[in-house]
C-alpha cells in the first residue's frame, strides 16, 4: 500500500527534487494535452454524426479525449489547491537509488536481447544484478542465473515450442 | 435440474488426470504468484496466457486452459494471506485487512492458527460464491440473452460507474484512469469502419495495444519498481503448521460461524462489482468488529479479524466470475485478464456462452468446487515451503520476475516492440501507484473498450443518433440511472464530509 502522502510534510525539502505537487501538476497537464491531442485527431477522422453511416470512427474517442482533458483539469485544480500539503518529495533518494538499480539494468537487458538473444541476455542480466546489487559471490550468481534459464530454454523451446529471440551462442552450441 | 446434469459432466471433465494435474500446477503457481512481491493475480495470469494459446487449440483444450488459469487465480487468493500474516506485507490489496489481526497473532506465536483460519475462511467464502454461481448464473445468462446493445451499454456503464464508489482514489483520478484505458483501446483499426485511428502514423500501432502487454507492464514491472523502493532487504521467516493446530483451529472456527456467514454474504455481494474484493475485505472486517463482543480487542490478534476479511475477499474473488460468465463483464482485475483469455481462445464472452459452450462453462464451474478443496489442502501442506521461499534474497527474485515479464510480453505476438511497450507501461504503472491513480479501471477499460464502443454505436445507429435510447426502456433506464447515482454519490458525500471535517479531499 502506498503511504498516504498528503498528510506528511517534509520541511527539509531540497531544491532540485520534484515534490508530489510538481508530479501531480505535471501529470495533470499531460492528461489535458493528451486529451486535446486525441480529440483533435479524432475530429479529423470524423467525429460527427453522418446520416449515411451513423457515428464516425472518431465519434467515441473524440468525447473520450474531451472528458480526459476535463479530468486532467480537475486534477490540476485539486493539486494546485492542495499544494501546501503536497510539498513532500515524490521519491526520497534512498528509495530512488534501488528503483534505478533495477530499472536501468532492465533497459540494458531488453536492449541487449536484440544482440545476444533472450537466453544469454537473461543469464547476463540476472547474474550481474545478483553480483552488483545483491553482492553475492560470482559462482553463486552464475549458477543461480544459468540453471533456471537453461530450464526455461528447455521448457519453451523444446516443450512448448515457443521461440524466443536467439543470438549467436545458441547457434554455436548447436541448439 | 438440467444444470445438474451439466455440472455432473463438468466434474467428469475436471477430474480427468490431465485437468487435475493442471489444477495442482495452477494452484501451486498461483500461491507462488500471490506470495512473491511484484507478481500478482492479474499479472501472473497475463504472463501465462500466451502459453495457453497452443493448449486451447486441442479438443476440449479451452476448458483445460481456463482450469489452469482460474486455479492460478485461486492460488493467488490463498497466497496473499501468507505474507500478510507472517510478514505484515500484504501480497495483494485485498489482504491488507488480514494484516490487522493476522500479524499480531503471528507475533504471539499463533501463526499456524491464523493461517489455518485464513485458509479455511477463504475456502468457505469461495464455496459459498461458487454455489451461488451454480444456481444464479444460468438464470442471469438466460435473462441477459434478451439484452440489446443499449442494455449492454448500460451494464458496461454501471460497471465502470461502480469503480468510483469502490475506489479509494479521488473521483477525477479514477475517471482519468478509465478514460485513458478507453483511449488506448481505441488505438488501431476501427472495428466498424476499418479506418485507422490514433496511430499518429506509426505502423506498429495498427494492431492497437494488446491488453496483456499493458497488464504485465502495469502490474508486473510497476509493482517491482515500487517494491524496490523498500530496498533489497526482505525479511523471510519460518512458519510451522501441524495437523494438531489445524484441527484445533477448525474446532474453534465453528464458534465463529456468524463471522464466516457475514464474510460470505458481504463478499458475494461486493464481488459482483469491479474492485469488490478489496472493499469487501475491509467492510467484512469493520462489520465483524462492530458486531463482535469485544470490539476494542480487534487489532491485537483476534481470530475473527482474520476470518472476516479472508472469507469476504475469497467469496468476492469467486463471485467476480459470475458477471464474467453471464454478461462478459469481469468483476475483478484477474477476472478481466481471464476474460481477455476467453476472447483470445476464440470464445465469445457474454450470455451466449452458457448456451453455446456448455462443456466449457460447466467444466469451469465444477473445477471451481474441486480446485478450492485441492487449494485448501495444498496451501495447508506447503505453507512452510512458501515461507522458506521468502528467505531467498530479493536480489535473486527481482531479476527473475523481470525476465518472466519480458518473456510474457514477448510471447504475446513474438515481437520485441511489445517488450519495449511493456517497459513504458511499467513506468506508467509505477507513476499511477505513486500518484494514486487506480489501475483496475484502466485495465478493464482497455479490455472492454471495443465492446463498449460497439454497443454504443449500435445503439445510436438504432436510434438515429439520439442519446435518449439509453433511457427509453425501463431496464436500460434503471441501469443508466443507477450508474449515474454511483458516480454522483462520492461527489456529494465527499463534499459534505469536507464541509464537516474541514480537511482532506478523500
Amino acid at each position: 500500500m502506498t503511504p498516504s502522502h498528503e498528510t506528511t510534510t517534509d520541511p527539509n525539502r531540497s531544491i532540485g527534487q520534484p515534490s508530489m505537487a510538481t508530479m501531480e501538476i505535471g501529470v495533470a497537464v499531460f492528461l489535458i494535452g493528451f486529451g486535446a491531442l486525441i480529440s483533435q485527431d479524432s475530429w479529423k477522422l470524423g467525429a460527427r454524426w453522418s446520416e449515411l453511416r451513423g457515428p464516425g470512427a472518431g465519434y467515441f474517442p473524440f468525447y473520450l479525449g474531451i472528458a480526459l482533458a476535463l479530468c486532467g483539469f480537475s486534477i490540476l485544480i485539486r493539486a494546485v489547491r492542495l499544494r501546501p500539503k503536497l510539498r513532500v518529495r515524490f521519491i526520497e533518494w534512498h528509495q530512488a537509488v534501488p528503483v534505478l538499480t533495477i530499472f536501468v539494468p532492465t533497459i540494458a537487458f531488453v536492449g541487449s536481447i536484440h544482440f545476444l538473444g533472450f537466453y544469454v541476455a537473461s543469464i547476463v542480466f540476472v547474474a550481474c544484478f545478483m553480483r552488483f546489487a545483491g553482492r553475492m559471490a560470482w559462482w553463486k550468481c552464475l549458477t543461480y542465473s544459468s540453471l533456471p534459464v537453461v530450464f526455461l530454454f528447455w521448457l519453451f523451446e523444446k516443450r512448448f515450442l515457443v521461440p524466443m529471440p536467439r543470438g549467436k551462442v545458441e547457434a554455436l552450441l548447436g541448439l | 435440474m438440467e444444470s445438474f446434469t451439466y455440472l455432473w459432466h463438468g466434474f467428469q471433465t475436471a477430474l480427468t488426470p490431465y485437468n487435475f494435474g493442471l489444477m495442482l500446477l495452477g494452484i501451486t503457481l498461483g500461491v507462488l504468484v500471490g506470495v512473491l512481491p511484484g507478481l500478482g493475480g492479474p499479472n501472473g495470469v497475463a504472463i501465462l496466457l500466451p502459453l495457453t494459446y497452443g493448449m486451447s487449440l486441442l479438443p476440449g483444450g479451452t476448458t483445460s486452459a481456463i482450469i489452469l488459469l482460474s486455479c492460478i487465480y485461486w492460488g493467488a487468493l490463498f497466497g496473499g494471506a501468507i505474507t500478510s500474516i507472517l510478514f505484515n506485507i500484504p501480497g495483494e490489496a485485498w489482504s491488507v485487512a488480514t494484516t490487522f489481526d493476522g500479524y499480531p497473532m503471528a507475533q504471539q506465536g499463533r501463526a499456524g492458527e491464523a493461517l489455518t483460519a485464513a485458509f479455511t475462511g477463504s475456502f468457505v467464502g469461495a464455496l459459498f460464491s461458487v454455489l451461488l454461481i451454480t444456481f444464479l448464473a444460468p438464470v442471469i445468462a438466460n435473462f441477459a440473452l434478451r439484452f440489446g446493445p443499449p442494455a449492454f451499454f448500460g451494464v458496461y456503464f454501471l460497471t465502470f460507474a461502480s469503480f468510483s464508489g469502490t475506489s479509494r482514489s479521488p473521483f477525477s483520478k479514477t475517471a482519468a484512469a478509465t478514460l485513458f484505458g478507453f483511449i488506448l483501446a481505441a488505438v488501431g483499426m476501427d472495428t466498424v469502419s476499418g479506418t485507422l485511428r490514433l496511430t499518429f502514423g506509426f505502423e506498429t500501432m495498427i494492431g492497437g495495444f494488446d491488453f496483456l502487454v499493458a497488464v504485465i507492464g502495469l502490474f508486473g514491472l510497476g509493482e517491482i519498481l515500487l517494491s524496490m523502493e523498500e530496498g533489497l532487504a526482505f525479511r523471510g521467516g519460518k512458519a510451522k503448521l501441524d495437523l494438531a493446530i489445524v484441527f484445533k483451529t477448525w474446532r474453534d472456527m465453528f464458534r465463529h460461524w456468524k463471522t464466516l456467514l457475514q464474510g460470505c454474504l458481504i463478499g458475494a455481494w461486493m464481488g459482483v462489482k469491479p474492485g469488490g474484493a478489496i472493499a469487501a475485505s475491509f467492510m467484512a472486517y469493520a462489520v465483524a468488529k462492530r458486531t463482535g463482543k469485544n470490539p476494542e480487542e480487534f487489532g491485537t490478534g483476534r481470530i475473527e479479524g482474520v476470518i472476516a476479511p479472508e472469507t469476504a475477499a475469497h467469496s468476492a474473488g469467486a463471485s467476480a466470475l459470475l458477471p464474467m460468465l453471464t454478461l462478459g463483464i469481469p468483476g475483478s482485475g484477474t477476472a478481466a485478464v481471464l476474460l481477455g483469455g476467453l476472447m483470445m481462445w476464440g470464445l465469445q464472452p457474454g450470455p451466449t456462452l452458457f448456451a453455446e459452450q456448455k462443456e466449457f462453462v460447466w467444466g469451469l464451474i465444477a473445477s471451481m468446487y474441486l480446485s478450492n478443496v485441492v487449494g485448501l489442502i495444498v496451501v495447508l501442506a506447503t505453507v512452510p515451503l512458501f515461507a522458506a521461499l521468502l528467505r531467498i534474497p530479493f536480489a535473486v527474485i527481482a531479476p527473475f520476475i523481470i525476465v518472466a515479464c519480458v518473456m510474457g510480453a514477448y510471447t504475446v505476438h513474438n515481437s520485441m516492440f511489445d517488450v519495449w511497450l511493456m517497459l513504458i507501461f511499467g513506468i506508467i504503472g509505477y507513476l499511477c501507484k505513486k500518484l494514486d491513480y487506480p489501475l483496475a479501471p484502466l485495465t478493464l477499460a482497455l479490455i472492454l473498450g471495443d465492446k463498449m464502443e460497439d454497443a454504443f454505436r449500435q445503439s445510436l445507429l438504432g436510434s438515429r443518433g439520439s442519446l435518449l435510447v439509453f433511457f427509453s426502456q425501463p431496464l436500460e433506464a434503471t441501469l443508466m440511472i443507477a450508474g449515474l447515482i454511483l458516480i454522483a454519490w462520492p461527489l456529494v458525500t465527499g463534499r459534505r464530509r469536507k464541509r464537516i471535517g474541514g480537511e482532506g479531499d478523500r
